[in-house]
């Protein structure tokens, strides 16, 4: 690894083996609002902490060495500080010192989310340079991210309060990912059937491109919330006036007015990258499959649209996770999704609320990344030859 | 049989072709050649009407290309161009069956066809899978020629289709394609800046000027002196020794005169070997005569540098 990737896992590794000595990794709090104490890792993990330093020196150790098969025993450590840091961690809050008072609360501490830096940080450097890092990175999230869910579903962290606050609403818990899951995509769906088809025609007509785009950037440009004002209003005139709309269910607040901004949102990378693929393609190639014989709707979608693809992927990779992102203000107008657990959280300040909000968010962004950068890599790869 | 009549192209103020008029008879490799710019693909673009004429007509087999279907007209004219031009997304079956799926074949005809074109254009059949980005330059190029010939078409337009090949893989094609046209009797415009490539496969050669037509033969008919300043100097005066990369040794070995073994100087060329190889042979080894072998390397005659003077361009040297 280069000098400077060195740096960076070092510092990573330091940054672990400080947050071990002097971070808290948990908080104990006597009931959910209440502030609390804080507690580090030796207390927390008794000898086990030692041994996690150990894996961290190791770390420093093995980067130091440089040695080529050196980056998977890296990554093996790591994914094992994380795995021994879980373990413990549930081990730590079965003891009866947190469970006296009945509605006693224990949350992750500093220190936890500090080694999720640390770890980042050593793998960051760990594979920089090399080709194949984006790949080796996804790969590594996905089993630190496996690992834990593992462990969640395990039921050996189930005394944290995290856990608790999942426990108290189960069952709007998953309602709510599978609603802000659907509103996110079915707004994408909804803005690639609209914004490809304005991609095309923007790129056809020159002439009308300057008028389309100014109001899709105009569009991005407004903030989401005061977009959604601004939806708001008519949306709910509309449906006091048409009995019609009333009736399908359509009003100022709630799903409706939430879906069209996710929409308007969507619209803009999926039209900007369907105009820059089909750019991209050579004319000379247009004219050889006119020159064969092929109809122009034939070249559209047996070259233009093929080739235009992963551009077009591009998009809709941009347009889905930013749309995961943006469906959480639909919590604000009754729309639902993990917004509505989000802000919950905030109004009633608990801060393990909030969490179990935003993790879920951060892993279907993740995951949903993931799949599109998987399906363009592969894509390019099998059909066109590029190798990223 | 294709037929420009006093075509003019202009864009905007830009006379690309100004007053051309060609005839191509059936079967005919017609080359056009000269610099870059001076409209040679216009005139391409114009046969499968992929531009607009300002004025003129154009005519295949005596129907003014307007009255076809264009979709119909365009596949039914083979198209090669210099960047290969191979659909990236498509492997090479699918890039050289375009035509025939598009005039709905059966897939045993393709399936045959598939295995006729890679077997004359010399790809081996395993290359059907391949993607274009896996083959070299070359390859790409045969499958360029597979594809134009994909849906036997009468006519055959190629725009400097091996402008981008290494020298050595240019001559090979060349060659290849000398074939392959030997075989097929198409109606070819082949286009080109090559002198020495319109030599090699031309029957034609039309010598284009900037948006004109400069001067018109068959490749013997530019030895003469009577061509204008610019033809000349564009063929170049090397032009004579570079038509003697259109014969063999057999053309000239009227007869099996085996001299004395005295005057053999032992340099032997294979009988199917260009004039222009054997002479520089025997310019090479400062000798004027050399034994002619055939493919068992046995020796069947003799050539001498006066059997060149005196039997090459015999005719149009008047």
């Amino acid at each position: 690894m280069p000098d400077s990737g060195k740096k960076i896992s070092i510092l990573g590794a330091f940054i672990l083996i400080l947050s071990f000595l002097l971070l808290s990794f948990a908080e104990y709090r006597p009931n959910r609002v209440l502030s609390g104490t804080n507690i580090g890792a030796r207390e927390l993990f008794g000898s086990g902490c030692f041994l996690l330093i150990f894996l961290s020196i190791l770390i420093i150790f093995l980067i130091i060495t440089n040695h080529k098969g050196h980056k998977l025993i890296i990554t093996v450590t790591s994914l094992l500080i994380m795995g021994l840091v879980l373990y413990l961690f549930g081990i730590a809050i079965e003891k009866e010192t947190f469970n006296i008072i009945p509605n006693g609360r224990i949350s992750l501490g500093i220190g936890f989310w500090a080694i999720f830096l640390g770890m980042e940080m050593v793998m960051s450097g760990c594979f920089k340079g090399d080709k194949k890092c984006i790949l080796y990175r996804r790969v590594f999230y996905t089993i630190l991210f496996l690992m834990v869910f593992v462990f969640l579903l395990s039921g050996h962290l189930n005394n944290l309060s995290i856990m608790k606050e999942f426990f108290n609403r189960s069952n709007t818990f998953f309602r709510q990912i599978r609603r802000h899951f659907s509103l996110s995509l079915f707004s994408v769906i909804a803005g690639l059937i609209i914004g490809i088809p304005i991609g095309v025609l923007i790129y056809k007509e020159r002439k009308m491109k300057s008028t389309i785009l100014f109001l899709i950037n105009l569009g991005q440009t407004i903030p989401t919330l005061s977009l959604l004002g601004i939806i708001m209003v008519p949306l709910s005139l509309l449906s006091q006036q048409n009995k019609f709309l009333k009736d399908m269910g359509i009003s100022g607040v709630g799903f409706t007015p939430a879906f069209i901004v996710l929409v308007i949102y969507a619209l803009f990378p999926v039209v900007h990258n369907t105009i820059a693929g089909l750019k991209m393609i050579d004319y000379e190639l247009l004219e050889t499959a006119a020159g064969l014989g092929m109809k122009n709707n034939t070249i559209f979608w047996k070259i233009q649209l093929p080739l235009s693809l992963p551009i077009i992927l591009g998009g809709i990779r941009i347009a889905i996770t930013q749309s995961i992102g943006n469906t959480i203000l639909a919590g604000l107008i009754g729309g639902g999704g993990l917004g509505s657990i989000i802000f919950l959280g905030l109004a009633q300040a608990a801060p393990d609320l909030i969490l179990l909000g935003v993790i879920p968010l951060i892993a279907m962004a993740f995951l949903m990344d993931s799949v599109i950068s998987f399906l363009i890599f592969y894509y390019k790869k099998r059909y066109l030859g590029l190798a990223e | 049989m294709i037929e420009l009549k006093n075509v003019t192209k202009k864009y905007n103020d830009i006379t690309a072709l100004k007053n051309f008029s060609l005839q191509i008879p059936e079967g005919i490799l017609q080359v056009l050649l000269g610099p870059s710019g001076c409209g040679k693909s216009t005139v391409i673009k114009l046969i499968n009407h992929l531009i607009e004429p300002t004025s003129g007509e154009i005519y295949i087999n005596n129907k003014n290309i307007n009255e076809f279907n264009l979709i119909n007209l365009r596949r039914g004219i083979g198209y090669v161009i210099q960047s290969i031009g191979l659909f990236p997304h498509y492997n090479v079956y699918e890039n050289i069956v375009i035509v025939p799926r598009l005039l709905k074949w059966t897939k045993n005809d393709i399936d045959r066809r598939v295995d006729y074109l890679l077997d004359l254009v010399g790809l081996n059949r395993n290359y059907k899978k391949k993607y274009p980005f896996e083959l070299s330059g070359g390859e790409g190029q045969r499958v360029g020629v597979a594809r134009a010939l994909a849906a036997d078409p009468p006519i055959l337009l190629m725009d400097e289709p091996f402008g981008s090949v290494d020298p050595l893989n240019r001559e090979r094609l060349q060659k290849e394609f000398y074939r392959i046209q030997r075989e097929l009797k198409k109606t070819v415009l082949f286009v080109t800046h090559d002198v020495e490539e319109a030599i090699r496969l031309a029957d034609n050669i039309a010598v284009m000027k900037p948006g004109q037509l400069a001067s018109l033969g068959s490749p013997w008919d530019f030895v003469t002196d009577d061509k204008e300043d610019y033809v000349k100097e564009f063929l170049g005066s090397e032009y004579t020794l570079k038509l003697l990369t259109r014969f063999m040794v057999q053309d000239i070995l009227v007869q099996e005169k085996i001299k004395s073994k005295g005057y053999i100087h032992g340099f032997q060329v294979k009988k199917e070997n260009t004039l222009s190889s054997a002479l520089s042979l025997m310019i090479s080894k400062g000798i004027d005569s050399l034994e002619v072998i055939d493919e068992q390397e046995k020796i069947v005659g003799s050539i001498t540098f006066e059997d060149i003077l005196k039997n090459v361009f015999r005719d149009t040297r008047k």
